[in-house]
C-alpha cells in the first residue's frame, strides 16, 4: 500500500542487555545459542504462602559496574537495569560521552511495572509502622515511570533529549523502538536509545498467580501441556542511528530497523485478540516494505499461556497461511520480562541476523495442534536469517510488531 | 504576526498539527465549558477533602466536584473501575460526542490515541499490594480490579469505548507527559500512522498518591496541594483537518535537566521551542508555566519571567489554582490558553508558550498559535 | 457430589451474581455462565478468587472450566473446602 519514497534508513549500532540468561551481548548470545533457562528461586521478595517460588531474576547484578554519574539511590532496580543497559549499548556502539553530549536524541524506555518493587517496599514501611509517615522519601521520589528514561539522559550526560517512558505494558519495548524509528525517519534526530526495562516484584507475581497464569513448573510456549508464564526481569537497550550517521563514523551495524506496526484491539482489557495481532503484523510488513515470504523467522510474544499462544498462532496463520515462518518464543528461556521482553526479543532477532542462527523454544515436548508452527524446539539452528519479525502484545489491547533486517548486501 | 486577509492555516508550515477540539474534566467541573469558565474566573478550586478519601497528609484537595464514577458512567463495568480511567473516559466522551451523546467526530483505524500519565492509578496498585500483604494468603487479591491497574488501561478503555483501533499508546512523564504525548502524536501523524489523534494526559487524586507526594516533598516545602483531572485534544494535520483549527502546535521541545539547574533547563528548552516555531519571546500573547509547588516550579517561573513579557505571564491565571495536577498539568495549561483565547478577540493569530517541569528531571515547552476560531 | 447446604449456596449465588454482573434475582442454578449469561473466563477467575477468599480455601485453576453454572461451582467449592 505505501510506497516508501527515499525514506531515511535506520540501523542498530549498539545493544545493551541485562537478562536472566546473560549480561551483555556476548553472554546473551551464548545463552540464546545454548537454550539457557533463566529460571531460579526468587530472592527479591518473600514468597511465603504463594505455593511457588520460581522466577527469572537477573543474577549477580552490579550496578556500580555500569553506573557512575547518577547516585544509585536515585533509581530503583528497573531504573538501574535501564541505565546499565544504556551504558552497555552506547559502549557497544562505540559512542563516547564526548560523542553524545548535547547531541539531540530520543531516549525511550518501555515498562510494565516500573518501580513497583519500591512501591511495595513503601507499603511495607507503612504497614510495619502503622503510619504512612514512616515511608522513606528516597523511595517515594523514584517511583514514577518517567524516571526510567530521564535517568539514562542524566547518566550519559545528554540534556538535549526527549526522554519518554512508554508504559504500554508487555508491548512497550517494541513501541519504544518504533518511536525511535519514527523520530529518526522524521529527520529531527539521528540517534535514539530505545528499549525496555522491568524488575521482578511481588505485584507482578501475585497478579499472574491470581490470573492462574503462572506455570507451576517451566515455561513451555506452544506446547500442548503449557501452563503459563514465569515472571522475569531485565533490560534491553538498542542504539538506533540514521544510516548516514552510522556510516559517517564507521560504526559496526548489527542490523537494520525496517519497520513496525501498532494496532489496538479495542475489544477486551486483558484477553489477546487474533484480529488485532494479525493487523499489527500486516501493518509492520507494510511499513517495512517486506513481503511475507521474506520473513525468515518470527520471535513470538509466546508467553506460554494457553490463551496467548493459541491466539497468536492463529493470527500468524491468518497472515502467513499454512506454512508460516519458523516461530520461536525466547520467553521459554527468559521468562516474561514484561516491558523488557520485546526489547530483549528485538536484540535476539538482531543477534540471529548477525550471527546466523535461530534461538530455540526450550522446554518443548509436544507442539499443541492448535499452534501449528515449527517452534525450533529445544536446540538453536544455524540459519541464514535476513529478515526477522518480533511480536508483542499487551493488556489493554496494545499490539506492536517490529521487523528487523540484515543491513547491506 | 498574520495579516488580516490571509487565512491563519495557510501560513502554517506543512505538516503542522492543529488542535480542532478539546475537552476537560477538572477541579472546575466536568466539561470544557466549566473548565473554561473556571479558568477565566481565576477561582480557587481547593476544598476540604471528603472523609471518604480516607486519611490524608493535608485536608485541602482539588478534586473534580461530584465525580462519582458509577453516577457519571453508569453501573455497567464500573464497579471496580479506577478513577483515572473514569476521568479519561468522560473526557473522551466530551471530545467525541455532543451533549446528547451523538458522535460528532469521525474516527477510523487511522485515529490514534495517546495519553500521558505519571504512574497510573497508584490507588489500584497500593490496594492490590495491601491485600496481598495483609490477607490470609498473598494471592488473595481482588482479581476484578487487576485489569484497571495496567498503566495503559485508560488509553485501552478509551479505545474499547469508542471503537478506536488505531495506534494506542500511553507515555509516562508526570507534569511533562501531556507535552510528551503531544510530540508523540505529532511524530506518528507525520509518519502517516494516523490521520488524527486523541491526545492528552490524566491524573487521579487518591490518598495513596497524596501520601507518596507528601513523603517525596523536599524538606521545608509545604505539603503539596494536589489536583486531578484529564485534558484531551483532537489533533489533526492542518491541511486535512475536518474542523476549524483552534490552535496550531508550532513546536514541542523537551529536555532533561542533568545538572539540577531547572531555570537554565527551562530557559534552554523554551528558547529552542520559540526558535523552532519562528516566534520571538517578545511577541508572546501568553506564557504559562506549570506552577509546580516545588523549587523547580519556582525556577520555571523565574525562567519565564526573564523570557516573556509581563502581560504574557499574567494572561492566564496561575495553574496553582487547580492544585498540582501532575500528569494533567500540561494538558490543562493548553486548555487554559484556549479558554482565555476564546473570550479574547485579540488573541487570534497570537502565540502562546506552555512549559512544564517534572520531578524526574524532564522539562518541556510547546509553542501554539491561536487560530481565532470560537468553539 | 456433596449435598448442598442452603446458606452456603445462597452466599455462593451472591458472590457469583456480583462477579459476573448478573441480577441475583434472575440467576438460576443451571444457567451457563459463559454460553448463556455473557460471562468470560476473566469473570470466572473473579468468581474463583472471591470464593477462595470467602472460605479461606485454594481452588486449583484447573477446576475453572468445571465452573459452568451455579450448581457446578458449588460442587467445585465444596470439594476444595472439604465440605
Amino acid at each position: 500500500m505505501s510506497t516508501a519514497p527515499a525514506r531515511r534508513r535506520v540501523v542498530l549500532t549498539g545493544f545493551g542487555v541485562i537478562s536472566s540468561i546473560g549480561t551483555g551481548v556476548e553472554e546473551y548470545t551464548a545463552g540464546l545459542r545454548a537454550g539457557r533457562s533463566g529460571a531460579r528461586p526468587i530472592t527479591r521478595f518473600d514468597t511465603e504462602g504463594f505455593g511457588q517460588d520460581v522466577a527469572c531474576e537477573v543474577p549477580d547484578f552490579e550496578p556500580g559496574r555500569w553506573i557512575r554519574n547518577v547516585p544509585l539511590d536515585d533509581m530503583g532496580r528497573a531504573g538501574q537495569y535501564a541505565v546499565a543497559a544504556a551504558r552497555m549499548a552506547v559502549e557497544d556502539a562505540g559512542l563516547t560521552e564526548a560523542d553524545l553530549g548535547e547531541r539531540p536524541a530520543v531516549v525511550t524506555v518501555g515498562t510494565t511495572d516500573g518501580e513497583s518493587h519500591d512501591i511495595a517496599l513503601l507499603l511495607e514501611q507503612e504497614l510495619a509502622a502503622g503510619d504512612p509517615e514512616a515511608m522513606d522519601p528516597v523511595l517515594s521520589r523514584r517511583i514514577n515511570a518517567g524516571r526510567l528514561s530521564t535517568v539514562i539522559a542524566r547518566e550519559l550526560r545528554m540534556p538535549n533529549v526527549e526522554a519518554t517512558t512508554v508504559t504500554t505494558a508487555c508491548a512497550a519495548g517494541n513501541y519504544s523502538i518504533g518511536y525511535g524509528l519514527d523520530a529518526i525517519r522524521s529527520g529531527e534526530v539521528d540517534l535514539a536509545l530505545c528499549g525496555g526495562a522491568d524488575a521482578v516484584c511481588r505485584k507482578a507475581f501475585a497478579l499472574f498467580k491470581r490470573f492462574g497464569a503462572l506455570t507451576p513448573d517451566v515455561v513451555r510456549p506452544f506446547d500442548k501441556d503449557r501452563q503459563g508464564i514465569l515472571t522475569g526481569e531485565g533490560a534491553g537497550i538498542l542504539v538506533l542511528e540514521s544510516l548516514e550517521s552510522a556510516l559517517a563514523r564507521g560504526a559496526r551495524i548489527h542490523a537494520e530497523v525496517l519497520g513496525y506496526g501498532l494496532s489496538c484491539d479495542a475489544a477486551h482489557p486483558t484477553a489477546p485478540n487474533r484480529d488485532g495481532i494479525a493487523r499489527g503484523i500486516r501493518l509492520a510488513l507494510d511499513d517495512a516494505g517486506v513481503k511475507r515470504e521474506e520473513i525468515d523467522f518470527i520471535s513470538a510474544h509466546g508467553t506460554g499461556t494457553k490463551a496467548n499462544d493459541k491466539t497468536e498462532s492463529a493470527a500468524i496463520v491468518d497472515v502467513y497461511g499454512d506454512s508460516p515462518p519458523r516461530t520461536v518464543a525466547v520467553k521459554s528461556m527468559l521468562g516474561h520480562s514484561m516491558g523488557a521482553a520485546s526489547a530483549l526479543g528485538a536484540i535476539a532477532c538482531g543477534i540471529a541476523i548477525e550471527e546466523g542462527f535461530i534461538p530455540p523454544t526450550i522446554n518443548h515436548r509436544e507442539t499443541d495442534p492448535d499452534c501449528p508452527l515449527d517452534v525450533v524446539p529445544n536446540r538453536a539452528v544455524e540459519a541464514d536469517v535476513r529478515i526477522a519479525q518480533n511480536n508483542s502484545s499487551a493488556f489493554a489491547g496494545n499490539n506492536a510488531v517490529l521487523i528487523l533486517g540484515t543491513y547491506g548486501e | 504576526m498574520s495579516t488580516a486577509t490571509a487565512s491563519p492555516e495557510a501560513t502554517l508550515p506543512p505538516g503542522t498539527p492543529v488542535i480542532t477540539g478539546w475537552s476537560a474534566v477538572s477541579p472546575y467541573g466536568i466539561g470544557r465549558e466549566r473548565f473554561a469558565a473556571g479558568v477565566r474566573s481565576g477561582a480557587k478550586t481547593a476544598v476540604k477533602a471528603d472523609a471518604s478519601l480516607g486519611s490524608l497528609p493535608t485536608s485541602d484537595v482539588c478534586v473534580v466536584p461530584g465525580f462519582d464514577i458509577q453516577e457519571v458512567l453508569g453501573k455497567r463495568g464500573t464497579a471496580k473501575m479506577d478513577r483515572l480511567t473514569a476521568l479519561a473516559l468522560v473526557a473522551s466522551d466530551g471530545l467525541l460526542l455532543d451533549g446528547d451523546g451523538n458522535r460528532v467526530v469521525e474516527t477510523d483505524d487511522l485515529t490514534g490515541v495517546v495519553l500521558g500519565i505519571t504512574m497510573g492509578s497508584l490507588e489500584n496498585v497500593t490496594d492490590f499490594l495491601r491485600q496481598s500483604y495483609t490477607n490470609e494468603r498473598p494471592f488473595y487479591v481482588d482479581a476484578g480490579r487487576i485489569p484497571f491497574g495496567s498503566l495503559n488501561h485508560a488509553a485501552g478503555a478509551t479505545a474499547i469505548r469508542h471503537g478506536l483501533k488505531g495506534p494506542n499508546t500511553t507515555v509516562a512523564g508526570g507534569r511533562v507527559s501531556g507535552l510528551l504525548a503531544l510530540n508523540y502524536a505529532r511524530r506518528l501523524m507525520h509518519q502517516g500512522r494516523a490521520t488524527k489523534y486523541l491526545v492528552g494526559s490524566a491524573e487521579e487524586f487518591s490518598a495513596a498518591h497524596a501520601w507518596f507526594e507528601h513523603t517525596a516533598a523536599a524538606p521545608g516545602d509545604p505539603a503539596p496541594l494536589l489536583g486531578e483531572g484529564c485534558g484531551l485534544f483532537l489533533l489533526e494535520p492542518a491541511d486535512t483537518a475536518e474542523r476549524p483549527a483552534l490552535a496550531a502546535v508550532l513546536s514541542v521541545e523537551t529536555r532533561v535537566d542533568i545538572d539540577d539547574d531547572p531555570r537554565a533547563a527551562v530557559t534552554a528548552c523554551a528558547r529552542r521551542a520559540l526558535d523552532r516555531a519562528g516566534v520571538h519571546a517578545a511577541d508572546l500573547w501568553a506564557a504559562v508555566p506549570c506552577a509546580a509547588p516545588t523549587a523547580a516550579g519556582h525556577a520555571e517561573h523565574e525562567a519565564l519571567s526573564a523570557l516573556a513579557p509581563a502581560d504574557a505571564l499574567s494572561r492566564v491565571p496561575s495553574m496553582e489554582l487547580l492544585g498540582d495536577t501532575s500528569a494533567a498539568s500540561a494538558s490543562f495549561q493548553i486548555g487554559a490558553v484556549l479558554a482565555v483565547a476564546e473570550a479574547d478577540p485579540g488573541a487570534a493569530g497570537r502565540t502562546a508558550l506552555v512549559t512544564a517541569v517534572d520531578r524526574d528531571g524532564a522539562v518541556a515547552a510547546a509553542v501554539l498559535r491561536l487560530m481565532g476560531e470560537q468553539r | 457430589m456433596t449435598t448442598v447446604a442452603p446458606e452456603r449456596l445462597s452466599r455462593i449465588r451472591e458472590i457469583i451474581a456480583e462477579n459476573i454482573d448478573v441480577d441475583l434475582g434472575t440467576l438460576s442454578d443451571t444457567a451457563l455462565f459463559i454460553d448463556e449469561l455473557g460471562a468470560d473466563s476473566l469473570k470466572l477467575i473473579d468468581v474463583l478468587s472471591a470464593l477462595e477468599m470467602e472460605y479461606s480455601i485454594v481452588i486449583d485453576m484447573n477446576e475453572l472450566p468445571k465452573m459452568v453454572n451455579v450448581e457446578a461451582t458449588y460442587q467445585v467449592t465444596a470439594a476444595a473446602a472439604g465440605w
